[in-house]
């Protein structure tokens, strides 16, 4: 931060600003991100225009007017970074200062709740408009080619501004609301995916699904639709149409929004200052443990217990002993309380469906069922297993456990004991749905077969590629998060490492390539190229193996070919790395087989009593 | 033999250099004291040894093992007590000890019998199947100890043991260290809390700003600093003549006339505490109280650490 700047913020009173600024401006993260960001936006806009400068440079008239989808691919990437990245960005703007202790003490200076919040939140909006600046030359670009109006341009801006504004003040609301930087992380996009998509899945629950929804009824707090849709409302006004006023008009729920949140935020900021600090996955099981003991005491079952944890005392693998004994995810009758409430719900959906008289138009529900059921298998492995180590450092406990003669491999083995448990517990409903499913195929209700394959082959593939997916993701997630916990100081961070990775690695490769793509060069060989970058992502092979391959792309064995030999090898990588990078975070890096020294016969030394000091005289 | 060896030792953190060439040997039996303010360097050389610190230079060897080449042979014979707790909270103690006997693979037939012992010894018996989260900080402490005697180590590194406990769990925690020394375990033990040191330790070395400025003692220490033993006496018969006489011993300092008492300060290393009784009685005092002050490790300290030597 240059001095001028710190001047000004001095002069305006905003110190507390000025603080976040220095400790933003001091991190390298910073500037790596920064860079990253810059990098991939440069490097994604070349490539989607790379036929547009081609023509630049050999017709240039022929370019007049291409602005606008210049215009359109690059609002959608800056859209996609801001849904993707802005909650992560501020939804640890309070919680760092709980997680710290430290708000206590910003409350009682003189700076009331409002300059706090305010404060709070410009520090993340500055970098994130950051962000935005970086694509000013490349709007500039577009405006010179033509075909947008400056009005529109303005629009444009004006939507990603208030769109960062929006999604800024939603994570600093989760944020003040949250005693940890991983609930708020956490809550701050399940609220974001509500408030985007929320309209539009009510809309479609009302009934009127006969239809596209109008953007603007369903999609009100979606900057992206509106501005994408903005081209179909008008408001006529003394005879003449404006469609642009229509459009501004259209983002007062947006704005509304962000004065919801900020309200909010405002509201709960000293009531929920000093919540103690909650196991909140322990009060779930607790509430389900009191659901199950009212369900169980009736006339038939009368309180039976099918599966009771010993509380033997440990034996041979203390570690292991402890994750399977007296962690919530680890013992069997908390493990069997969790697959009973995944279970039943698709057991029900599965008989549902088989009694009903449409099975195969049903498909959509088994496909949102898997989908749900992948995401809360994922959310449990990676919380799990990035806590494992990062707990034990925050509990102070790592230090403790380290100067014990276990060995580095003999630690990460028995931590991951209790991760082999819940991922064979989150395993058999998945295993539910994919038998249900393969037997809907084999019936020919669901058929999503390649152009040369026989039914047969068809059923036998997606029951293959399904089983090697679940075999695989779930053991690759939870190494992936368990190094993120290796490397991470607090559990807070490594939950929210783990996530954003797992996030960025699932939506990423479709977001910042496909969908630009999708939107521009649909039909074009080039299009077909970079669509092979979907298999990057676990997500889109899941998605492809449930719904088929996009036309002309994929055959459908390919998905069964990635998955054992790019994700099997991820899996290996992503082990083998959590082996080499262990013997250092448990500091037992660089020790050698050496023979042991004689032990010292030695008398202590008569040397001398100040030995500084004696240095010094001589 | 020597259970601590520590020469030339060199801790850097980034730019910073925690640990500046400290050098101390200990030998089997003794209490050495770790003294120096917050940020001296002492919880470094402590992790070095507790084979938690691997970026380092200098030779560091406990019980003859090289703790950077050998450090699972290391930590068979060491137990480490951090300055803070370190203990999991969702166990109870039983459980808690049998974690820690597991993990130092001591055989099962044998864990009960050693794990009653060491509650025993830090009278922590009747707390066997209280959950930790539960105990006080005391009580906690003392678990911690009772964990690192578990596989009966031949050095106990004690970082802070004392710190942040009230009163009464000092004292706990005091006694229970005086039983290890009895014991014959090797101990190295750390704080910034010197009178506390004074009274336990074998030898003490003082550190600042990550040197060793003093290493011996405590009575070494006191005699190279010329410090002065300060000995309050109430006399019956105080007299001009008694003040002349107790001025010409020698050795004696200063003679204060207080209200009620004399303040004697005496250079120990000339005239002994016992033999000034001896020279009162001599000269016909009729003694009321005889007090030497207990030493004072804090003006040691100070000088020490200002630089000054005398």
């Amino acid at each position: 931060m240059t001095s001028g700047l710190r001047n000004t913020l001095r002069g305006w009173g905003l110190p507390l600003l000025e603080k976040e600024l220095i400790e933003q401006a001091a991190r390298k993260r910073t500037y790596v991100i920064r860079t990253v960001y810059a990098s991939l936006l440069f490097i994604a806009a070349i490539m989607m225009f790379r036929d547009l400068l081609t023509v630049v440079n050999t017709q240039s008239l022929a370019a007049l007017g291409q602005g606008r989808r210049l215009f359109h691919a690059l609002a959608t990437l800056q859209f996609i970074g801001i849904y993707t990245f802005v909650p992560a960005l501020t939804c640890s703007t309070i919680t760092q200062e709980k997680e710290r202790d430290s708000l206590h003490l910003l409350i009682l200076t003189r700076l009331g709740s409002w300059t706090i919040l305010f404060e709070k939140l410009l520090s993340r909006l500055i970098p994130a408009f950051g962000f935005l600046l970086l694509s000013l030359p490349l709007l500039g670009f577009s405006y010179t080619l033509g075909g947008i109006s400056p009005e529109y341009l303005a629009f444009g801006i004006w939507m990603l501004f208030i769109s960062v504004i929006q999604m800024a003040t939603l994570g600093l609301m989760c944020s003040v609301y949250f005693r940890t930087t991983a609930s708020a992380f956490i809550a701050s996009y399940l609220l974001g995916v509500l408030l985007l998509f929320g309209p539009a899945a009510l809309w479609l629950l009302l009934g009127h699904h006969t239809g596209p929804p109008p953007g603007i009824l369903a999609y009100p707090f979606f900057g992206a639709m509106q501005f994408f849709e903005s081209g179909q409302w008008t408001v006529a006004v003394g005879g003449v149409s404006h469609p642009l006023l229509a459009a501004v008009a259209g983002t007062v729920p947006i704005l509304f929004s962000i004065a919801v949140f900020l309200g909010l935020s405002r509201y709960y900021f000293i009531p929920r200052a000093f919540v103690p600090p909650r196991n909140q996955l322990r009060e779930i099981f607790a509430a389900l443990d009191r659901l199950f003991h009212s369900w169980n005491k009736n006339r038939w079952t009368r309180g039976v217990v099918l599966i009771s944890d010993t509380t033997s005392l440990p034996d041979l693998e203390p570690i292991a002993w402890r994750e399977t004994a007296k962690r919530s995810l680890g013992q069997f009758h908390y493990l069997l309380r969790l697959l009973l409430l995944l279970e039943i719900p698709i057991a029900l959906l599965c008989v549902a469906m088989m009694l009903g008289d449409s099975l195969g138009r049903q498909h959509g529900l088994l496909l949102l069922a898997v989908f749900v059921t992948w995401g809360i298998s994922v959310l449990m492995v990676a919380v799990h297993a990035s806590n494992l180590v990062a707990r034990e450092r925050s509990h102070q406990t790592l230090e403790v456990l380290c100067t014990t003669p276990l060995t580095a491999d003999e630690i990460v083995r028995q931590k991951f004991r209790s991760i082999w448990r819940l991922i064979g517990v989150l395993m058999i409903p998945m295993f539910t749905l994919i038998v249900f499913e393969t037997w809907l195929r084999a019936l020919g209700m669901v058929d999503t077969r390649g152009p040369n394959e026989s039914s047969f082959q068809a059923v036998a593939l997606y029951l293959a590629t399904s089983l090697s997916t679940t075999l695989i993701y779930l053991p690759m997630f939870a190494w992936l998060s368990f190094l993120i916990g290796l490397k991470t100081k607090s559990p807070g961070r490594a939950i929210v490492g783990s996530l954003a990775a797992i996030v960025g690695w699932c939506l990423l490769p479709i977001l910042s390539c496909i969908l630009p793509i999708e939107a521009l060069s649909r039909g074009t060989q080039f299009y077909q190229d970079a669509a092979i970058i979907m298999i990057t992502s676990p997500l889109a092979l899941i998605a492809i193996n449930e719904v088929g391959a996009p036309p002309n792309i994929f055959e459908t064995w390919i998905p069964l070919t990635v998955n054992c030999v790019l994700y099997g090898t991820a899996l290996g990588l992503l082990r083998w790395w959590v082996k080499q990078a262990a013997p250092k975070a448990f500091f037992r890096d660089g020790a050698i087989d050496q023979p042991d020294d004689p032990i010292s016969d030695l008398e202590p030394s008569n040397g001398p009593i100040f030995p500084a000091a004696q240095a010094r005289e001589t | 033999m020597l259970v601590v060896d520590v020469e030339n030792l060199w801790v850097r953190y980034g730019q910073l250099a925690a640990v500046r060439g400290i050098s101390l040997q200990i030998p089997r039996g003794e209490v050495f004291g770790f003294i120096g303010p917050n940020g001296a360097g002492k919880s470094s050389t402590i992790k070095v040894l507790a084979t938690l610190l691997r970026d380092f230079t200098g030779k560091v060897k406990v019980t003859g093992r090289d703790v950077l080449y050998n450090p699972q042979a290391v930590r068979e014979k060491i137990g480490y007590v951090p300055d803070f707790f370190g203990v999991y909270e969702d166990l109870t103690v039983e459980e808690y000890l049998h974690f820690f006997a597991a993990a130092y693979r001591i055989d099962r037939s044998r864990r009960k019998p050693i794990i009653t012992d060491v509650l025993e010894l830090t009278d922590l018996s009747h707390k066997l199947h209280a959950p930790v989260d539960a105990l006080s900080r005391g009580m906690k402490q003392r678990l911690s100890l009772a964990r690192v005697l578990l596989h009966d180590p031949d050095l106990l590194l004690l970082d802070e043991p004392a710190s942040g406990l009230d009163p009464r769990a000092r004292i706990e925690m005091r006694e229970l260290l005086k039983a290890l020394k009895e014991m014959g375990k090797t101990i190295l033990i750390s704080s910034h809390i010197l009178h506390e040191l004074s009274q336990l330790c074998t030898r003490i070395g003082i550190v600042e700003a990550g040197k060793m400025v003093a290493q011996g003692s405590v009575t070494d220490i006191y005699r190279h600093l010329g410090l002065l033993r300060i000995v309050h006496v109430q006399v019956v018969d105080m007299s001009a003549e008694l003040v002349a006489r107790l001025k010409s011993v020698p050795g004696v300092n200063s003679v204060e006339e207080q209200v009620d008492r004399l303040a004697i300060r005496l250079h120990e290393d000339q005239t002994s505490i016992e033999d000034l009784h001896g020279h009162l009685v001599a000269a016909g005092a009729r003694i009321r109280m005889f007090q030497p002050e207990a030493m004072d490790m804090e003006t040691a300290f100070m000088k020490l650490t200002e630089g000054k030597t005398a």
